[in-house]
């Protein structure tokens, strides 16, 4: 059972989060993510969850990770400058192995940039804004719904894969309002994060080659001990190279390893149409439109929606990409996910790009694929 | 009046692979009755310990223990 | 006795100096500890980087050891998420109060109930012996080898300022007074914060002259004085600096003034009336509608555009859409907001090919006045434009909002107006969703009747 809601992109978010039990916020306010730092400071007292406003993002992201470590689903929102402050953190979170879920609202940049207009300019920001090597989780809305799923969805990757999980949306679907089916509480499956067993011995960085272990909870048994430091499996401080490189592949394969249960992705159009366009966020809903005017046109066209941007579904493009006259990647910066795409597509590739504040429209689709097919 | 037990320093333990030598036990002991041997500090005269914990509450080391008894 | 079931034996030695104050603290954490009662499993203790960093690695409770800086807000958060854990962050000098003197400031001003230990031992010793912003004026160290152009913070007086409701100093060389303030800071309600003036043989005490761990020590013991005497001032190499409990002030944490906002929270969400959601029914509108309502900032029509598509979703069982854009100013520049209504899922939410415009502005006049002909009713408020090109419908919009003594309601008579002509979705709806947003506000139901009733009338 649901109920049928008009929401705000950002507001389908943030009960996204609360849906899946985050009852911890700390966050500072930026446009145009502000809305979901004020509906979680109202809805969350209301229910046994706390809104911490912190006098920076660097002390936001370092806050949601001491909440999550002490046992509280935790997340934080915010914009292109702020992710640029959260990114030393966000590499604590992946280090510590932390589940938690930050909400980027991309903004156009770069630096303080069009406030309030909305861009896709932090894509590769998102994959490797923190320094060393490392792999991340990130989940691109295109819809209202979508931002109350995907967010949900987030949580659970989060827990699941011991990561922080970014859900990366941008300003036109945050502030878009449209029709959400919000399901009733406990009609929907959310992951919990599984307990290591109270004696014995445990290791808290173990794992094997591309696994987690549970994750003490601060304040129970058994103690945990983390560190930004290397370190090994029980956690300690570890400066011996063969460790390094087994906790920085161990790192790096619990996500890249298992992409096919990460990766989620949507499908419009006939499979064996000439024309592929391969689309995110905003900017795919210009393509749904642009299919209809390019089968108007006479050029039939698919459009695959990715709903998970990291891992990048590389396998799944190429397959797709196959005996095609063209695919187009319409994105609202100057060209980002085309790198990725042409990494790996077996036809020509098109970067139909806009990265002026505006929203990407289904019109410039068309006589971006009008031009080249000239 | 009841007579007070006199409290005694019963033993006085450094352990060797924690101390670094650093001398401030000796420095701070107001009795003087610590000294260096062969780079660990040796008690001179446990009878004359007033038990202030002095040594043991500034050794960078973590490294002396003292324990007290007290007298029958 | 001096070690405690804190101190993780097994760890040690410990990787510092010979002569560090850095252990002369951890004997006095681990021992205030004990004696406090603390319990392991419900101990936390939080480190950043740099020697006094390293301190996680010697204690046996839980321990995170985090980014340079961030102890504080990482230490904010275990402490507010579990109001019930005992949350202590050692801190250096650089760690504590340079690159996280932002924390600081702000950890004091909410009070978050965590004990702060603050190592100051004048440099940063892990990279090498760089100056912090408590180094000495004057002080050479590995940047400042012509003497510190910079002078020293005096922590404890910003911690005070800031608002912490326990601050005290003490030294390393004051052993057991220093176990004593951390104990009494572990027991406040509030942030505690305690410096502890320690010493650097191997880096800050060789490069200014005291290179023995015993000079170095024996010289706070003449420099540090109890609080009240007058003639200290912010601590350093020269000169006498205070020790002794500076504030004491018995303040509430934040987890308890936050209790306050959950109950109150609770409070209200009780009072409030339950909103009656049905199911939508499948309402009598019809038609794919793009509609502009344009005009400039203030005017409501973002929440005009909002009453559209939740009648429509929410009560008719239709699709909608909304998006909005606004100039920079929060007043007065051009705005609109555009809002799709129809019987099918909505693939590009923004307005490309509008049908209906409402303008609300000379200015929004002029940007539409193009687009009629291109199958679009244009509507224009004969109040704001008099001389409308053909094919406009001008209707006395504003004229009716003043009427019906609600001046700035326009967009609710615009609203009235525009669900009359295109028959998206019905005006029972319309109004319902009215009710369920602006509850209460007789006016506003007033003001889309009147608009509504407009479309029967002649357009002027």
């Amino acid at each position: 059972m649901s109920e049928t809601r008009y929401m705000q992109g950002n507001e389908a978010m943030a009960e996204g989060a609360f849906a899946a039990g985050a009852r911890f916020f700390a966050g500072y306010p930026i446009t145009p993510s502000s809305e979901i730092a004020e509906i979680a400071s109202r809805r969350l007292p209301a229910i046994g969850g706390i809104y911490m406003q912190m006098e920076d993002e660097l002390a936001s992201m370092a806050a949601i990770i001491g909440a999550s470590l002490a046992g509280r689903k935790s997340f934080t929102a915010t914009s292109g400058p702020g992710f640029s402050l959260m990114q030393e953190n966000l590499g604590l979170a992946k280090m510590l192995e932390v589940p938690c879920v930050l909400i980027n609202v991309q903004r156009s940049g770069p630096s303080t940039g069009l406030a309030t207009r909305p861009a896709q300019g932090d894509v590769m920001m998102a994959r490797w804004g923190t320094h060393g090597d490392s792999s991340v989780i990130v989940l691109c809305p295109a819809t209202v719904q979508d931002c109350f799923d995907l967010t949900v969805r987030a949580f659970g990757l989060a827990e699941k894969f011991r990561t922080p999980v970014i859900v990366l949306g941008d300003e036109t679907v945050a502030h878009l309002r449209e029709k959400v089916e919000i399901p009733d509480a406990g009609s929907f499956d959310v992951y919990e994060r599984p307990a290591p067993p109270a004696d014995g011995e445990y290791l808290p960085a173990g794992g094997g080659d591309d696994g987690v272990s549970p994750l003490a909870v601060l304040g129970g048994r058994p103690l945990l001990h983390v560190t930004s430091s290397m370190h090994d499996a029980t956690g300690r401080t570890n400066n011996e190279p063969a460790n390094a490189a087994w906790l920085i592949r161990r790192l790096w394969n619990k996500i890249e390893k298992h992409a096919d249960e990460v990766i989620s992705t949507r499908t419009f159009g006939d499979e064996d149409a000439a024309l592929l366009l391969v689309s995110y966020g905003g900017s795919a809903r210009a393509a749904r439109s642009a299919l209809d005017l390019l089968g108007e046109a006479g050029c039939r066209a698919r459009l695959l929606e990715l709903l998970t941007l990291w891992p990048f579904p590389a396998q799944l493009i190429r397959e797709e990409s196959r005996n095609r006259r063209l695919v187009a990647v319409p994105e609202m910066n100057l060209g980002q996910l085309v790198r990725e795409v042409r990494g790996c597509s077996e036809s020509p590739v098109l970067s139909v790009c806009k990265s002026n504040g505006e929203p990407l429209e289904p019109q410039e689709i068309l006589d971006g694929i009008k031009e080249a097919l000239r | 009046m009841r007579a007070v037990p006199k409290r005694r320093l019963s033993s006085f333990v450094v352990e060797q692979r924690f101390c670094k030598s650093c001398e401030i036990c000796v420095a701070l002991c107001p009795k003087k009755l610590l000294a260096m041997e062969n780079k660990r500090p040796v008690i001179s005269d446990p009878g004359e310990c007033t038990l202030c914990r002095i040594c043991e509450i500034h050794c960078p080391d973590l490294a002396i223990e003292l324990e007290e008894s007290a007298d029958e | 006795m001096s070690r405690s079931k804190f101190l993780d034996m097994g760890a040690l030695p410990h990787f510092w100096c010979e002569g560090c104050g850095n252990g002369i603290v951890l004997g006095a954490i681990v021992r205030a500890l004990e004696h406090y009662g603390a319990d392991p499993e419900k101990t936390v203790v939080v480190t950043g980087i740099g020697c006094t960093g390293k301190l996680d690695d010697y204690v046996a409770c839980h321990t995170v050891h985090g980014t340079h800086g961030r102890a504080l807000p990482v230490a904010t958060g275990i402490k507010a998420a579990n109001p019930d854990l005992t949350v202590l962050a050692v801190l250096g000098d650089g760690d504590g109060a340079t690159i996280g003197g932002n924390h600081l400031l702000h950890s004091a001003r909410r009070n978050i109930g965590v004990t702060a230990v603050l190592i100051n031992n004048f440099n940063y010793g892990m990279t090498g012996g760089q100056y912090s912003g408590t180094t000495p004026q004057g002080s050479r160290t590995a940047t400042s080898v012509y003497g510190d152009p910079e002078p020293a913070m005096d922590l404890c007086r910003v911690a005070e300022a800031a608002g912490a409701s326990y601050v005290a100093r003490s030294t390393v060389y004051h052993g057991a007074q220093l176990q004593r303030f951390i104990e009494q800071g572990l027991s406040k309600d509030g942030f505690s914060f305690i410096e502890a003036v320690s010493t650097c043989p191997t880096y800050f005490g060789r490069l200014n002259r005291m290179p023995s761990p015993v000079d170095m020590l024996l010289s706070l013991k003449d420099r540090a004085v109890a609080k009240g005497s007058g003639e200290a001032g912010t601590p350093g190499i020269e000169g006498k600096f205070e020790i002794g409990v500076f504030a004491d002030k018995g303040l509430d944490g934040f987890s308890t003034r936050y209790a306050d906002v959950q109950r109150t929270a609770v409070a209200w969400a009780q009072a409030r009336p339950a909103v009656a959601r049905q199911a939508p029914a499948k309402g009598p509108g019809k038609g794919h509608w793009e509609i502009v309502l344009a005009g400039f900032g203030g005017q409501g029509l973002g929440l005009a555009g909002q009453l559209l598509g939740e009648a429509a979703v929410e009560i008719d069982g239709r699709y909608a859409s909304q998006v909005q854009a606004y100039g920079s100013a929060a007043r007065g520049g051009f705005a609109k907001s555009e809002t799709i209504v129809s019987s099918d899922e909505i693939k590009y939410p923004g307005v490309t090919r509008p049908n209906l415009v409402v303008a609300l502005s000379e200015e929004a006049y002029r940007r539409y006045a193009g687009r009629v002909g291109e199958g679009c009713l244009l509507i224009v408020d004969s109040g704001v434009v008099a001389d409308v090109a053909p094919g406009v419908r001008g209707y006395p919009i504003s004229e009716m909002a003043e009427r019906a003594g609600q001046p700035q309601s326009a967009n609710l008579v615009a609203l009235g107006l525009l669900a009359a002509i295109s028959g998206s979705v019905s005006p029972q709806a319309l109004e319902e969703s009215i009710r369920k947003r602006l509850p209460g506000n007789r006016g506003a139901l007033d003001a889309f009747r009147s608009g509504f009733g407009l479309a029967e009338g002649p357009a002027c």
